[in-house]
């Protein structure tokens, strides 16, 4: 596969947008999963279907259909949160569905042969051109930038909203600026796992970081090595078995996800009997 | 501001959720270096005036007013943030000493963080610096929060029911910690544990949609002993 790295320039394509998409991952991942804002995610990222359809049916490139779309339901959803009238979780199921019905209406009605949309859905590694590479930099870029311009006032929004508030900081800018940088970086991910798996590729890394690192700053960068690696495997089971990489990548991450989660807890519970063991020969010496 | 050691005046305050008035005509102040225990039943509007103190909503009548110098550091409740969060007592402190207009590229000073170990050693949580919140007990968890609240350099100290999830044990030093602050801060209370928390109040408001005042603890003291109160 190294070989073909150098030889294929669909290979060079892929591997750039595993490792942006890694990126995003340790980003907006983390953000989502503290803001709690996963379910949000996934309302996002399927809204955005609705786009990509959107961008078939009037013949631009579907992936800026799909931000303006991506984009218009994190507002939204964003603006709904803060009315007692309507349940933001509800609009986000109703914009969920709502997306997903929007891109297979306007896919049917794009002429010619309907397009083999499995690639938006599931994502494909292999099939990354270099102009939507162009485009994942350009998102990436973004993100991290206003990452680590406001990493430490977005550390303290994040941690305590209501403190932040009390404090005087301008939390509406650093809440715009999340729900800005979270439908940004789902169109990134979406080359790479599709619109149905994103929320694993989001989920997943940081859940297995957060189990080692007790720091904001430690858990973004270990959850973007993690997606890296999960990323790079997945491109690796693409390329030899010919199965979508982000089908790829969501079975491998998840299975590992739930494997270290059950050693760890074996081994803790070990280590707590072994502490009480010890205990207790210490206080029958000392009896 | 009436009085030379008043540092906070609340002056017929009204704060409603829509058409439901948590507080109406809300007047008292608060004396410097004094601890104020803020009783009441649930639902009486005990959080609303820690919130209206703390700038987290905004009063819709009458006055609230702050001697001027003074700053008001609020240690909410721990409901209120996420305690699995992956941050360590040290980062946590430093939160408190973060200025309040965002600056790109921020990073803290030495003075800073110098400020976050002294109000760390201040809560008796030195050498637990680099622990991870979510390794803290109930007890551990909130007097970080006291210390963010003393990083921010605050003279005035709000907290909302920081003993609500707490273990008799760690109440108790929890009390005698802010027993020792009130020496040089002015400390607001929100407390269920009357029994407690009128032992080192200086004067009580009782609140239940309006707020009466107590500046003799041992009389109110007396009422909650003999069953009259609450």
């Amino acid at each position: 596969m190294i070989r073909a790295i150098f030889q294929y320039s669909f290979m060079q394509n892929a591997l750039a947008a595993a490792l942006l998409a890694s990126i995003v991952t340790g980003i907006i991942g983390t953000i989502a999963i503290e803001k709690k804002l996963i379910s949000m995610s996934g309302g996002i990222a399927h809204a955005s279907f609705g786009g990509i359809g959107l961008g078939y049916l009037a013949g631009f490139e579907p992936i800026w259909g799909g931000l303006a779309f991506a984009i218009g339901s994190s507002l939204l959803i964003s603006k709904i949160s803060k009315s007692k009238r309507v349940n933001a979780d509800t609009m986000t199921g109703i914009l969920w569905s709502f997306g997903m019905a929007l891109g297979i209406l306007f896919i049917s009605l794009a002429p010619g042969y309907m397009p083999d949309m499995t690639s938006y859905l599931f994502g494909d590694i292999l099939a990354v051109s270099s102009s939507a590479v162009v485009i994942m930099v350009f998102f990436t870029a973004a993100i991290a930038a206003v990452f680590v311009m406001f990493y430490a006032y977005l550390n303290a929004y994040l941690f305590d909203e209501e403190y932040a508030l009390a404090s005087g900081i301008n939390t509406r800018a650093l809440e715009l600026m999340i729900y800005l940088m979270i439908p940004a970086g789902i169109i990134v991910l979406i080359k790479i796992v599709g619109v149905i798996l994103t929320i694993a590729l989001m989920t997943v890394p940081v859940s297995i970081a957060k189990l080692f690192f007790k720091s904001f700053g430690k858990v973004v960068v270990a959850s973007m090595l993690i997606s890296a690696v999960f990323s790079l495997l997945g491109l690796t089971a693409s390329y030899y078995v010919n199965i979508s990489s982000g089908v790829c990548i969501v079975v491998l991450a998840s299975l590992v996800y739930l494997v270290i989660m059950l050693t760890r807890q074996r081994v803790q519970s070990r280590m707590h009997t072994n502490k009480q063991h010890k205990e207790c020969q210490h206080q029958k010496t000392k009896d | 501001m009436e009085k030379s050691n008043e540092v906070i005046a609340f002056d017929h305050v009204r704060f409603c959720y829509g058409e439901v008035c948590a507080i109406r005509h809300a007047t008292f102040s608060l004396k410097k270096n004094t601890l104020t225990a803020l009783i009441g039943p649930n639902g009486g509007g005990k959080s609303t005036i820690i919130k209206l103190l703390a700038g987290v909503i905004k009063h819709e009548e009458g006055s609230i007013d702050v001697a001027p110098g003074s700053y008001i550091g609020y240690v909410p409740q721990s409901a209120a943030f996420d305690q699995t969060f992956p941050i360590t007592v040290f980062q946590a402190v430093l939160l408190g000493t973060l200025e309040t207009r965002i600056k790109p590229f921020k990073t803290y000073t030495k003075a800073q963080k110098e400020q976050a170990k002294q109000a760390i050693a201040e809560v008796g949580l030195a050498g637990k610096e680099n622990r991870g919140i979510n390794q803290l007990s109930g007890g551990q968890v909130e007097r970080t929060m006291i210390a963010r609240a003393l990083a921010s350099d605050a003279d005035i100290i709000v907290l909302d029911e920081p003993d609500s999830s707490l273990d008799v044990d760690a109440a108790a030093e929890l009390y005698e910690l802010l027993k020792t602050l009130k020496k040089e801060k002015t400390i607001l209370v929100a407390s269920h544990r009357l029994d407690k928390i009128l032992d080192i109040a200086d004067a009580a408001l009782f609140v239940d949609g309006t707020v009466a005042v107590y500046d003799n603890i041992s009389q109110l003291k007396e009422k909650f002993q003999a069953g009259v109160l609450l």
